[in-house]
């Protein structure tokens, strides 16, 4: 059995520079993946939400906060992978390698620049390119102005995403390999936990749990110890901040796609475009129809 | 007895925490996946579809990996520190070793995992605890040691031939499970389709080949994609779901197995032990109906009973 393309493109030469038609698929695809992660995450959600309300043991309860963030980390690891993907060669392959330390450093890397981040990864066009493409000062303003507003969001949306990464990526790398994770109520309350808990004080929000990550070093065994808050407000932000990861993929993958359909490097978003006065709304669609004929 | 802080108090909770919190997480997880793909309706999208497939799957192999993780940190615990922390600690190929080695693992070992034998701490020799039982004074009747040993072979034998069926799922699955968890690299049902392998050009009487379920390989591994084309997605889900459930009830049976033993403590407040409490050990815990004679369920039930006796006081003259 073989796989067939069924894609139509008018120059395969501008896909195959551009990562391959592997890649293209898998970006096209997004939509779909978007949505299965935003919902799998709004059921664990809800699950955990009904045996908080069930007043359900500490333990059950915070397992299924558990199983929330684990969800929500898978969303935070699509779009890390992404990042990683395009800040160097040969996308493709780098999406399906990932390591830890690639998409720590894909969020290190978006969050450091933010400039370079929005251009490569999320195709955004600067003033350079607009004017590059011919466009007039009249348009360039709105379109600039469109594109602010896109940064503004997309740098808030990243914020939470990163947060979310770097805050629980060791706790979800342990629910997903072997789930070595301590109920909070069984390292605070009596008798305790032995030396698991020493040190520790419980979380100030109420549930929590600690996971435990160990490691062998020459003759030594080292335990670091990683709590995660796990009370209703601590795993409703996990949940947000897995949803609008699995969202920011979204649309990274989506102008990705299209600038290879369309065969342009960059563009702008039109999110806002309802922001911009009549005037400069009719500037920028006349621009667009213009492209559009030509 | 061993080290209250170090040993006992982070094992209970080790266990306490896995009975609690772990197992019911893992069984709503995969509950919930199953559920997912059966509410969706006939005209879901078909990638959707697919990401709904990958979820049961990603679910049902969690609990596999889980296993993996307590059985190697029980067949090579760290020395001179409490057992689990081995089963704290991450490799890459824990998993895929366990899976393929645990089949092949002899009696003794198989007992280790079962809860029937333990590790002497010093020399790291296997014990049956049938054999620890009669180096501490503890006699048997005759009929209670062939009940014991009777449940003991009962138990290698289908924990054996459980292993080998769930090695076998874990490798079947083990491609859809990474491409679930590394970027949902379900292939785009929208701009591919699957033909034979003498097809060179599409025409429109190409016949198509649908898999249940298609995915990009993670980077690394010599097949760039993997499909089935063998069951139906319904049969994919059902048959994933069905690993998964069994690896749940395994690791319910170790729990089970282990806790008779650190619940048998009794502490205060500060985490000090004040107290034994009798103790019945699970002995046929993995055992099913069918798999013991009714006189070893008659003489065993769950399993032995063992009651703690304080040393008579010496009276000085």
């Amino acid at each position: 059995m073989q796989l067939a393309f069924t894609v139509k493109h008018h120059d395969w030469e501008y896909i195959e520079q551009r990562g391959g038609i592997e890649l293209l698929t898998h970006l096209r695809g997004a939509a779909t993946r978007v949505e299965f992660r935003r919902s799998s995450i709004e059921r664990a959600y809800a699950r955990f939400a009904t045996a908080d309300a069930e007043e359900r043991s500490e333990a059950e309860v915070g397992g299924l906060g558990l199983v929330v963030v684990q969800r929500a980390l898978l969303a935070a690891e699509d779009l890390g992978g992404l990042l990683h993907a395009f800040r160097g060669d040969d996308p493709w392959q780098r999406l399906r390698k990932t390591t830890i330390p690639d998409l720590d450093a894909g969020y290190d890397w978006a969050l450091a620049r933010p400039e370079e981040a929005f251009a490569e990864a999320f195709c955004l066009a600067d003033e350079h390119i607009l004017r590059e493409e011919g466009l007039t000062n009249r348009v360039i303003g709105p379109l600039m102005d469109l594109r602010g507003r896109e940064i503004t969001r997309w740098s808030r949306m990243l914020g939470n995403a990163a947060n979310l990464w770097h805050t629980l990526h060791g706790v979800a790398k342990a629910t997903m390999h072997g789930f070595p994770v301590f109920a909070g109520t069984y390292v605070f309350d009596p008798p305790g936990a032995g030396e698991v808990g020493a040190g520790l004080r419980p979380s100030p929000f109420g549930r929590c749990a600690i996971a435990a990550s160990s490691r062998e070093r020459d003759r030594e065994v080292r335990t670091d110890r990683l709590p995660v808050r796990l009370d209703q407000q601590g795993v409703a932000t996990w949940a947000r901040w897995g949803k609008v990861a699995a969202r920011l993929a979204g649309e990274l993958s989506a102008n990705q796609a299209e600038s290879r359909m369309g065969g342009y490097a960059a563009t702008i978003p039109l999110r806002f475009i309802s922001r911009l006065s009549p005037d400069e709304r009719s500037l920028v669609e006349a621009a667009l129809t213009e492209r559009e004929d030509s | 007895m061993p080290d209250s802080h170090r040993i006992v108090l982070p094992s209970r909770a080790f266990f306490l925490s896995w009975r609690d919190q772990t197992l019911p997480a893992r069984r709503a997880a995969l509950d919930d996946a199953v559920a997912h793909f059966e509410e969706l309706e006939a005209d879901t999208d078909p990638g959707f579809r697919d990401m709904a497939v990958l979820g049961v799957i990603g679910e049902a192999l969690q609990p596999l990996e889980d296993l993996s993780y307590l059985g190697t940190g029980w067949d090579r615990p760290y020395r001179g520190i409490a057992t689990y922390v081995r089963a704290t600690t991450y490799t890459r190929s824990t998993a895929t070793n366990f899976w393929q080695e645990s089949p092949k693992w002899d009696d003794a070992r198989l007992d280790v995992f079962a809860g029937l034998a333990g590790r002497d701490p010093e020399t790291d020799v296997i014990v049956p605890l049938t054999e620890a039982f009669a180096s501490h004074g503890i006699s048997l009747e005759p009929e209670v040691q062939e009940a014991l040993y009777a449940a003991r072979a009962a138990t290698t034998d289908r924990l054996r031939r459980l292993l080998r069926g769930l090695g076998k799922d874990w490798k079947q699955f083990s491609p859809y499970f990474l491409a679930y968890k590394h970027g949902g690299l379900a292939i785009n049902r929208d701009d591919t389709g699957f033909v034979t392998d003498h097809v060179e050009e599409l025409r429109d009487a190409t016949p198509w080949h649908e898999p249940s379920i298609a995915v990009w390989t993670r980077g690394g591994r010599k097949q760039e994609l993997q499909a089935d084309f063998n069951l139906s997605q319904a049969e994919l889900v059902r048959y994933g779901a069905g690993a998964g459930r069994l690896a749940i009830d395994l690791i319910d049976a170790f729990l089970d197995s282990r806790l008779a033993v650190v619940e048998t403590f009794e502490f205060d407040e500060a985490g000090e032990v004040v107290g034994i409490k009798p103790m019945q050990l699970p002995w046929t815990t993995w055992l099913r109906e069918q798999d013991l004679d009714d006189r070893y369920w008659k003489r065993l039930g769950r399993g032995p009973r063992i009651t703690w006796i304080a040393e008579e006081a010496v009276i000085e003259e």
